[in-house]
């Protein structure tokens, strides 16, 4: 409908509708004022979650490869950050560099690829626990902090935060839009029939790998930021690998919207829920309710069955016409 | 620090015995993942449920019955049993035909609601009006420390310790090492003696052709995680009796141990599972003695054993997926 060029399929309004929100976050500083920038702090979370949803779908939604490892990425993000900053690096190429890093540790892990897609999910689940000895010994500490000195000013983090889900989001549907998205497409459709086609699986999959690990460490690098230090226990944290992976799931695996939606909704149970619950932990039972619901009732995820249902109505108005 | 023999063969009964207690925890997760490819991330709570029965019938009902605590394992099998088979009514039949992400995650956020439940109790504040408020209490508070710290289990077990040489075998752990070796075996003879157990394995090996050859799947599948569950109940009931028990691992941190001990012994197999649980726990404290008692001059890190396992079980997986004694699949 809005097809300027820009944005040319079916991802029109969904594509029109995100850069819309990312607009008006951008401007949410102006109007909570400049006293207190500070409460901008608790919705960076929801950035961090974003990013990392989006970077799991990319693997495990387009390409299908289920990656239950991301966690490994994203602690990696947060050591390295920690280095850098402690070396007086500021904090964007701070996290750079910690994506960089991560792309090297997804292009480690290419062996990983000979795995059958059930094998490699679990296979992918204890790569944190092999790093973080070897992250123990090389670094011969196990708390990472931000140095005391750096004060990260809340409206430039907060501003960092959200261009690095902006280019996460819009860098990924470009990428999708392109050959190599189509490569992956087709990858994650049937992989034995790309290779008869002439894709080289091989290749693309480590292109999906290392951009993936990219922006997982990144993510990481900036949370860093947020939570001011970390001990090397993050890599034992599952949390980090599993929920990427379950808010997209919760979306719509492999579509564009399902990440986003999956993180937001994921984030605002666990956090917002917080709030409203005080006192309690109820909110941690109406989090697990949600998920078991929408596991049973909406198995495709939240955008998927939301399609069909649309295009059911459509298909039924059109049908009444006549 | 000299080392002498009796630490050697010390550190090699702990690692034995630890290993036994692995393989009851993990074989209950292979006998469903061999079925139906479902990964139980709730197997960890299972366990976790059974520890805090036999913890409440220790408390509750021993001084009261004078009934051993040991006998509220049967309880913890039978109770898992049930559990099982309303997991699998609930969760699992409606999502397993729908690809791999919808029972993984529906039991994810089974564990999240078991953790909150044996915690907290499923208690629902209701308020008539702004005087009067009732609770609805439908599950009441397993936990007896409410969360605030485990409870060390049954003191007196845990502080019965049985010497032979010189090396101490702490009770509860050879209780459990001896449990694995009595309902393993058991399991097998049931695998493969039996009527129901020949179907599990055949649905196991190819449910397509299982389902030609008569055998009725559904029963099968519901009997494998029935069962998968009961011994993770015993696993459980054990584990009261060895470890002090927090509500907080019912999450998934026992979880990628298992797996490993699983794929090392083969899914097809449960005597290889035993055999990999008891290798997995030699390895970790092997290493883990090596490392920090022998060859302390290089200062290894605190989890070696850890890295050292899954990294055998990430080779292991790339080599021979199929485990050391699992049916080679194609």
């Amino acid at each position: 409908m809005f097809g300027l060029g820009l944005f040319k399929s079916s991802h029109n309004n969904s594509a029109w509708v995100t850069l819309l929100g990312l607009v008006l976050a951008g401007l949410v500083p102006f109007f909570v004022g400049a006293s207190n920038q500070n409460a901008l702090g608790q919705y960076v979370i929801y950035l961090v979650w974003i990013t990392l949803a989006e970077s799991w779908n990319l693997l495990g939604g387009y390409a299908g490869l289920i990656n239950l490892g991301i966690g490994a990425f994203f602690s990696m993000g947060c050591v390295v950050s920690s280095v850098l900053l402690n070396l007086g690096v500021s904090i964007i190429p701070a996290m750079l560099v910690a994506g960089l890093v991560g792309a090297i540790l997804a292009l480690a892990l290419t062996p990983t690829f000979r795995l059958r897609s059930d094998y490699f999910a679990i296979g992918t689940l204890v790569i944190p626990f092999l790093l973080k000895p070897l992250v123990e010994y090389f670094a011969k500490k196990s708390n990472f902090d931000v140095p005391i000195g750096i004060v990260l000013n809340p409206t430039l983090f907060y501003y960092t935060g959200l261009g690095m889900c902006g280019i996460t989001i819009f860098g990924i549907l470009l990428l999708m839009r392109s050959r190599i998205g189509m490569a992956l497409r087709g990858i994650g459709d049937d992989e034995y029939a790309s290779s008869a086609l002439g894709v080289n699986v091989l290749m693309f999959k480590t292109i999906t790998l290392v951009v993936s690990g990219f922006i997982a460490s990144v993510a990481g690098a900036y949370y860093l930021g947020i939570i001011g230090a970390v001990n090397t226990t993050i890599f034992d944290n599952l949390s980090f690998s599993l929920f990427p992976a379950f808010m997209v799931i919760i979306g719509g695996i492999g579509t564009f919207e399902g990440p986003i939606l999956g993180a937001i909704l994921f984030s605002a149970v666990s956090y917002g829920a917080v709030v409203y619950f005080q006192g309690t932990s109820f909110e941690v039972l109406v989090f697990s309710i949600m998920i078991m619901f929408v596991a049973v009732v909406l198995p495709k995820g939240i955008i998927p069955t939301l399609r069909k249902y649309i295009s059911r109505r459509k298909r039924k108005d059109s049908s009444d016409k006549n | 620090m000299p080392v002498g023999l009796t630490d050697i063969v010390q550190n090699l009964v702990n690692g034995l015995l630890q290993g036994g207690f692995l393989a009851l925890a993990s074989v209950g997760l292979s006998l469903i993942y061999g079925v139906q490819k479902i990964l139980n991330i709730a197997h960890g709570a299972f366990i976790v449920i059974a520890a805090f029965v036999t913890i409440d019938f220790s408390i509750l009902l021993t001084p009261v019955l004078h009934l051993d605590p040991l006998i509220s394992i049967v309880l913890d099998f039978g109770v898992l049993i049930v559990f099982g088979v309303l997991t699998y009514f609930g969760l699992i039949y409606k999502t397993e035909n729908k690809g791999f992400e919808g029972p993984l995650l529906a039991t994810f956020g089974l564990s999240i609601f078991i953790e909150y439940v044996i915690t907290n109790g499923l208690i629902f504040p209701i308020t008539i009006s702004p005087t009067q408020s009732y609770r609805l209490v439908l599950i009441p508070v397993i936990d007896p420390s409410y969360g605030n710290g485990a409870i060390a289990q049954n003191q007196a077990y845990s502080s019965n310790v049985l010497n032979l040489g010189g090396i101490t075998f702490p009770e509860p752990q050879l209780i459990a090492f001896l449990l694995a070796f009595l309902t393993i075996p058991l399991l097998h003879l049931f695998l493969t003696r039996t009527y129901y157990g020949n179907g599990i394995r055949a649905t196991a090996q190819d449910w397509e052709a299982a389902e030609f050859s008569g055998i009725d799947i559904r029963k099968t599948r519901i009997l494998s995680f029935a069962l998968g569950s009961g011994l993770a109940g015993i696993a459980g009931g054990i584990y009261a009796f060895t470890n002090s028990v927090f509500a907080t691992e019912a999450d998934v941190s026992l979880l990628p141990l298992i797996l490993a001990i699983i794929i090392l012994g083969g899914v097809g197999s449960v005597i290889g599972t035993l055999i990999a649980g008891l290798v997995v726990g030699l390895l970790i404290s092997g290493s883990n003695f090596l490392a920090l008692e022998v060859l302390t001059q290089y200062s290894f890190p605190s989890d070696i054993g850890v890295l050292l396992t899954f990294l055998i079980f990430l080779i292991v997986l790339m080599v021979r997926p199929s485990g050391f004694f699992g049916k080679v699949v194609k």
